[in-house]
């Protein structure tokens, strides 16, 4: 609720603000008429009030605003004239209406313009990471590709293990700077969507991830065509697949998909690790939620599970995670796409 | 065999890209303006862009390509690492192929070896 309020306020910053001044407008015009009412000619509250109103409207004075404020004041004055007439309103409590006013006036425009100044913030955020990200992505591509030229030449087996390890880790440091960037934006990049042999994807999106002993077992029916974002689909199960393997270590991991009555496809990402407390899964797909390991400290950047609950759903699926967070029962992490027939 | 024009302006991936197209034979150029040139001359089977490049970027080039119609035909592989969803939508008008770095030596031959198919009347 608040969130689509912020991102509404965001849209029409204009309007807010308008609504905010007349708001305030409202509300100091209905407490002038009051205490012109209770203490009509009473010298030394109005003094009071007036002095206040000077120091906080100074201790808050944006400077910049200023041009704005002044149009209003002008139609503030002259509203308030209409209102309350020059033989009902003392000079006093014309100052207070217009000190007041001008005050609501400047903490409403300082509140918009701090909001401003973070929405600049979080787009200076999100340009900075997609420049990392960029800058990241080249030399990573120098590693990946001549790691796959040496594969081509004729090494020895041994030779052969260290380089499917190193590859390993290069496909890890490319999911990593995929969720960074996916996790960047404000707004959730729409799907591109396209209709695939699911199978196949879960293929490439695992692949190099068989070696340092894990045991990642596939068996997803051949017959599931999907209409989803291909590239999305191979990150969420990896995503996935890659957080059962840091939890269940070299016990052994099923991905299996199959494809229900109603029409839609399921893939499960089942460990044997040690499940989750049942206090920790609501916050589980939250952004930045880590899960601390039974024999250390959490690890990883939290982003995961938070781009794998926004890319399904974007793709009108589901994403749900069972676990009875018993030692050895594991967990299972299961997630729906429509299927294309 | 084909014949490639490669633009980009990082060393690393000028030799890493001619390594990854063995045999086929590859001109790289270091920039937008020096790939149009080099375009011109060799009339290859197929450009590969890079869409940040100095001088004269990736889709600049190939609004070029476009508005010559000797040129105009020949398919383009753009080439990004920026991985952002407006890349794709702009190399999409140039009914073109798109990688997101990092690639791999094979996506990139399968891609041509497609194009190449394609060009000598087959079907994909």
């Amino acid at each position: 609720m608040m969130k689509r309020f912020a991102l509404s306020m965001r849209k029409w910053p204009l309007f807010y603000r308008f609504l905010c001044v007349i708001l305030s407008f409202v509300i100091l015009e209905s407490l002038v008429i009051f205490v012109n009412l209770t203490h009509g000619g009473d010298r030394g509250i109005a003094t009071i009030l007036l002095l206040s109103g000077i120091l906080a409207a100074w201790l808050l004075k944006p400077i910049k605003a200023f041009a704005i404020d002044i149009c209003f004041l002008v139609c503030f004055i002259t509203i308030h004239i209409l209102l309350n007439g020059y033989s009902f309103v003392v000079p006093y409590a014309i100052s207070i209406g217009v000190v007041t006013d001008l005050l609501a006036v400047w903490c409403f425009v300082t509140l918009i313009k701090a909001m401003d100044a973070i929405r600049e913030l979080s787009q200076v955020k999100e340009q900075f990471l997609a420049n990392i990200n960029h800058e990241m992505r080249t030399p990573l591509m120098g590693v990946m590709g001549h790691l796959e030229l040496l594969e081509e030449t004729d090494a020895s087996e041994e030779q052969r293990e260290l380089l499917r390890h190193a590859n390993y880790c290069g496909k890890e440091l490319e999911r990593l700077i995929n969720n960074i960037l996916c996790a960047a934006p404000v707004d959730v990049p729409p799907p591109h969507i396209q209709t695939f042999q699911l199978r196949q994807a879960v293929h490439d999106g695992l692949n190099c991830i068989n070696v340092l002993g894990c045991q990642v077992h596939i068996d997803v029916d051949l017959d599931i065509i999907v209409s989803a974002d291909r590239a999305q689909v191979c990150q969420v199960v990896r995503n996935l697949v890659s957080n059962a393997i840091k939890y269940a270590g070299e016990k052994p991991v099923l991905v299996s998909g199959w494809k229900r009555e109603s029409g839609e496809a399921v893939v499960c990402i089942q460990d044997r690790g040690p499940g989750i407390p049942a206090e920790l899964l609501p916050s589980l797909f939250q952004k930045f939620s880590r899960l601390a390991y039974a024999d250390g400290p959490a690890r990883g950047i939290g982003l995961g599970l938070y781009i794998c609950k926004r890319f399904v759903e974007n793709m009108r699926g589901r994403i749900w995670v069972e676990s009875s967070g018993v030692e050895g029962e594991g967990s299972a992490f299961c997630f729906t796409l429509p299927c294309a027939l | 065999m084909a014949k490639v024009v490669f633009c980009e302006d990082e060393k690393m991936m000028q030799e890493l890209i001619r390594r990854f197209l063995r045999p086929h034979e590859i001109h790289i150029a270091s920039d937008g303006v020096e790939g149009l040139k080099m375009i011109e001359r060799t009339r290859p089977d197929v450009i590969l862009l890079d869409i940040s490049m100095p001088r004269c970027d990736g889709f600049e080039l190939a609004r070029a390509l476009k508005a010559n119609p000797s040129l105009a035909n020949i398919p383009i592989i753009f080439i990004t690492g920026f991985g952002q969803k407006d890349d794709e939508k702009e190399s999409a008008k140039y009914s073109s192929f798109y990688l997101m770095k990092p690639f791999g030596a094979y996506d990139l031959r399968t891609i041509i070896s497609m194009i190449l198919l394609k060009s000598t009347g087959g079907t994909i």
